[in-house]
């Protein structure tokens, strides 16, 4: 199994490639190999971004699950207080 | 880690143009009391608060800040749009124009750039607490006075909106509040700092 800080640094990876991609493509919409390279990058960043809600609980709103964990919004560590 | 949704938290949708009502809205962009001020200071007293019910309503309340500068932002770009000169200088907005434009640049109604002087960061949970209630008050006074001097729906429908979230807002850090005084020694809460000294 994946561990928590390795699907963490996975989202940072794939996030990562989005923001750089986002950022190519609002100058070069019709980059066909960007968009393409975008397409593939977001398919992975929302699986293992699902994975890590799943598993180690919420990076936003959309991510909480009341049902099966309450408001597991408040668990620490918080993101500034470094990595277990 | 932050990322941008393409929408407004509540529409904005002004038909007309009014720059003397965006001379001195610009308030809550800019201003003592307004939004980027609001959610600078949340988001900069988060780290130093001791526990998880703190970090999560100033992370939280802070990013809703955000949201409210981009509507404030919104309001102020439609009421400049499209403003003829007439306008401008009915309205005395020559000042800004020169300056700005028809650009949103975070200032007061009297004139003067954001300034983080305007809050505070004090590394004290009660300190930086009781502070943010007088925030959300006194952007509710600000709200209340533009209230007194807008007469346009389009304008009133939002701002109405921002007035009641201060309220709201005013009433979860009250809770945030009173949830770190139960943690500490109901005699006297002041023995210790508790953002630096737990």
């Amino acid at each position: 199994m994946t561990s928590k800080n390795d699907l963490l640094r996975q989202i940072q990876q794939f996030n990562f490639a989005m923001i750089e991609l986002a950022l190519y493509l609002d100058n070069q919409p019709d980059c066909q190999n960007a968009l393409a390279m975008y397409a593939r990058v977001r398919m992975e960043y929302l699986r293992v971004r699902k994975e890590y809600e799943d598993r180690y609980g919420p990076l936003s709103y959309d991510g909480i699950d009341t049902a099966g964990n309450g408001w597991s919004w408040l668990d620490g560590p918080w993101p500034w207080e470094g990595e277990e | 880690m932050w990322t941008y949704e393409k929408r407004l938290e509540y529409p904005v949708n002004i038909k007309n143009p009014n720059p003397a009502m965006a001379k001195f809205i610009i308030s809550q962009v800019g201003g003592p009391d307004g939004e980027l001020a609001a959610s600078q200071r949340y988001l900069s007293q988060r780290y130093s608060m001791p526990y998880n019910e703190a970090k999560a309503t100033l992370t939280d309340v802070g990013t809703e800040e955000l949201a409210h500068l981009e509507m404030v932002s919104a309001i102020i770009h439609q009421l400049t749009k499209g403003m003829t000169m007439e306008q401008i200088k009915a309205a005395g907005f020559e000042t800004y124009f020169v300056d700005h434009t028809a650009g949103v640049y975070p200032q007061a109604a009297a004139g003067f750039p954001f300034d983080a002087l305007s809050f505070a960061v004090k590394g004290d949970a009660i300190t930086d607490l009781v502070e943010d209630m007088a925030a959300e008050q006194k952007a509710r006074t600000t709200y209340d006075n533009i209230l007194r001097m807008v007469d346009d729906p389009d304008v009133i429908d939002p701002i109405r909106y921002l007035r009641e979230r201060e309220v709201v807002h005013f009433q979860r850090f009250g809770e945030t509040l009173r949830n770190v005084q139960d943690n500490l020694n109901s005699t006297n809460f002041y023995a210790i700092n508790p953002s630096f000294d737990l």
